[in-house]
C-alpha cells in the first residue's frame, strides 16, 4: 500500500529571518498512527524544526493549538486528517498579532478574559463545609465551564477583529455568564455594570461565527443573549 | 487503543509546607533553606504509591497555597539569610544553551523523544516485567546519552520552540531515568507499580512486601543511584490514629 501523505500550504513568518510572511508548500509522508492534524504537524516539525506552533496536551484540553485550518478556526489535535481537503491551508488565528508562523500574541484575548473577573466573588464568611448548590443550579453551568480558552471563537468574530481592545468577545462573555449564572456568586450587579457599555457586551450582533468555531461545542451567542436578558430585567 | 501517561507520581520530596527536604545528618527529611516545590513536580507524599482520581488537586490547591505562603512568610520574616548570588550561578543553564547552539552531527530531538516515549511505554508500562525493566535501564541510559547530543536547526531568537523542546527533552530524560531505575530496583508490586513477578498472594497482599519495601525510593541524578527513606505513617495532628495498611480490594 502506498504511504499516505498530506499536502500543506502553511503560513510562515519568522521576524528574525523573513522580510515578510509567505505561504510554504510542503508535502509530508504520514505513518499509519498519524490520525490528527497535530500528528502531521509534529512529524513536519521532526523534519524541519523551524516550523513553529503551540501545542501541549494533544487531546483538546489545554487550548494551545488553535489555528485557522482551511479557513476555519479549530484545534489541530481534534481535527481528523482523513477528510481534510488538500492542500491543507494553515494560518495563524485571524485578528491577533502574529509572533511567528502559527503563533499569535494572545495578550489582548486574555486581557479581555481577565476584565470580567473570571473567579467566584463572595465576601460572606465561608461555611463550615463547601458552598453548596442544588443539582438544578449546578446544571446552569453546563455548557459554560468547559471553555478551554483556545480563542477559536473570539478570533472568528468580526466584532472582536474590529475592537479587540473594547469588545470583550465571545470567550470572555461566555466566562462572564458562567459567573453571572452561578448561585454562589454575589457580584451580579457589579458584573452587569462592568459590561454596561456600548462596546463591551453590545458589540455582539449575533453573527454566530463563534458558535460555529468552538471546538468544544459551546454556544457563546446564547450566553451573550442571557446576559442581555439580565441587563433588560435589571432595567425594568 | 493504548494507555497514556496522565500524571507523574513521585517528585521532589517536600514537607507539607512546601519545603524541599533531603536526608541530612540522620534526619531523612531535612528542609533545604529557601528551596520550595509544589504541584506535579513535587511529592508531599499524600498519594502513597498511587494517586487516586482528582487528588492531584491537593498538590495544586493545598500544597501550592502552603508553599506560596511559606515562601512569602520566610522571606518577609527575614528567617532566610539571603546570600549573594554566586558569580557562576547562570553557568549551568548557559552551558546547556551553548551546547545546543554549537552541536554538529547531532541527534534529532524528535527521534530521541520518540525513542524515549516508546521505551518507557514498552519497558515501564502499566504491567512490568523483570527482564523488560532490566533491558529498559540500559536502553534509557543509551537514550540519555543521545539526548546529550541533540542538535537543532532553528537558531532564531523569536519564539524558538525547537530550542524549548530540546531543553524539555533533557528534563524528561531525567524523569525517565528516575522512573526506570527505581522501578527495576523495586522487587514487589505497590500501588501503580505492578510487577508480573510480584502477584497478589495471601502473604503479599496486592503483591506488596511490607517487610522489605515499605520505604520511599530516592533517586539521585548524580551517579544515577538510589537510596531509600522510611515512610511516615503517623498523622501529624495528635490524637489521630494512623490508618493501618490494608489490601486494596477494588
Ligand atoms: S455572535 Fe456575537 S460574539 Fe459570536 S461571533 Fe457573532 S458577534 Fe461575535
Ligand atoms: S468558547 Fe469554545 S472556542 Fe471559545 S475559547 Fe472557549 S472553548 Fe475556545
Ligand atoms: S494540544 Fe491541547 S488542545 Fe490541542
Amino acid at each position: 500500500m502506498s504511504k499516505r501523505s498530506v499536502h500543506f500550504k502553511i503560513y510562515r513568518y519568522d521576524p528574525d529571518r523573513d522580510e515578510k510572511p509567505y505561504m510554504q508548500d510542503i508535502t509530508i509522508e504520514l505513518e499509519p498512527s498519524d490520525k490528527k492534524l497535530l500528528d502531521a504537524l509534529m512529524r513536519l516539525k521532526g523534519k524541519d524544526d523551524t516550523m513553529s506552533f503551540r501545542r501541549s496536551c494533544r487531546e483538546g484540553i489545554c487550548g494551545s493549538d488553535a489555528m485557522n485550518i482551511n479557513g476555519k478556526n479549530g484545534l489541530a489535535c481534534l481535527t481528523a486528517l482523513d477528510g481534510l481537503e488538500q492542500p491543507v491551508v494553515l494560518r495563524p488565528l485571524p485578528g491577533l498579532p502574529v509572533i511567528r508562523d502559527l503563533i499569535v500574541d494572545m495578550t489582548q484575548f486574555f486581557k479581555q478574559y481577565h476584565s470580567i473577573k473570571p473567579y467566584l466573588v463572595n465576601d460572606n464568611p465561608p461555611p463550615e463545609r463547601e458552598r453548596l448548590q442544588s443539582p438544578e443550579d449546578r446544571e446552569e453551568l453546563n455548557g459554560l465551564y468547559e471553555c478551554i480558552l483556545c480563542a477559536c471563537c473570539s478570533t472568528s468574530c468580526p466584532s472582536f477583529w474590529w475592537n479587540p481592545d473594547k469588545f470583550v468577545g465571545p470567550a470572555g462573555l461566555l466566562a462572564a455568564y458562567r459567573f453571572l449564572a452561578d448561585t454562589r456568586d454575589e457580584a451580579t450587579n457589579e458584573r452587569l455594570d462592568n459590561l454596561e457599555d456600548p462596546y463591551r457586551l453590545f458589540r455582539c450582533h449575533s453573527i454566530m461565527n463563534c458558535v460555529d468555531a468552538c471546538p468544544k461545542g459551546l454556544n457563546p451567542t446564547r450566553a451573550i443573549g442571557k446576559i442581555k436578558d439580565m441587563m433588560v430585567a435589571r432595567a425594568v | 487503543m493504548v494507555p497514556t501517561a496522565h500524571y507523574q507520581m513521585g517528585g521532589i520530596p517536600t514537607d507539607y509546607s512546601g519545603h524541599v527536604v533531603v536526608p541530612k545528618d540522620g534526619n531523612p527529611n531535612t528542609p533545604v533553606a529557601g528551596f520550595y516545590a509544589a504541584g506535579e513536580c513535587a511529592c508531599a507524599s499524600v498519594h502513597g504509591a498511587n494517586r487516586l482520581g482528582t487528588n492531584s488537586l491537593l498538590d495544586l490547591l493545598v500544597f501550592g497555597k502552603a508553599a506560596g505562603e511559606t515562601a512569602v512568610e520566610e522571606l518577609q520574616g527575614g528567617q532566610l539569610p539571603l546570600r549573594p548570588l554566586p558569580a557562576d550561578a547562570a553557568d549551568f543553564s548557559l552551558a546547556r544553551l551553548a551546547r545546543l547552539e554549537s552541536q554538529i552531527n547531532g541527534e534529532s530531538v524528535f527521534e530521541v523523544g520518540q525513542d524515549m516515549r516508546r521505551s518507557m511505554q514498552k519497558h515501564a508500562g502499566v504491567f512490568r516485567f523483570d527482564a523488560l525493566l532490566k533491558e529498559g535501564v540500559s536502553k534509557i541510559k543509551e537514550i540519555a546519552e543521545r539526548a546529550g547530543r541533540t542538535q537543532i536547526g532553528d537558531k532564531s531568537k523569536v519564539w524558538n520552540t525547537a530550542r524549548v523542546e530540546a531543553l524539555e527533552l533533557d528534563n524528561l530524560i531525567e524523569v525517565a531515568k528516575a522512573t526506570m531505575v527505581s522501578a527495576e530496583a523495586r522487587k514487589e508490586s505497590r500501588g501503580a507499580h505492578v510487577r508480573d513477578d510480584a502477584p497478589d498472594t495471601a502473604e503479599f497482599p496486592n503483591g506488596r512486601n511490607d517487610t522489605v519495601w515499605l520505604k520511599h525510593t530516592l533517586w539521585y541524578s548524580e551517579g544515577n543511584r538510589l537510596d531509600y527513606k522510611p515512610v511516615n505513617l503517623n498523622p501529624l495532628n495528635e490524637g489521630t490514629e494512623p490508618i493501618a495498611l490494608a489490601k486494596r480490594t477494588y
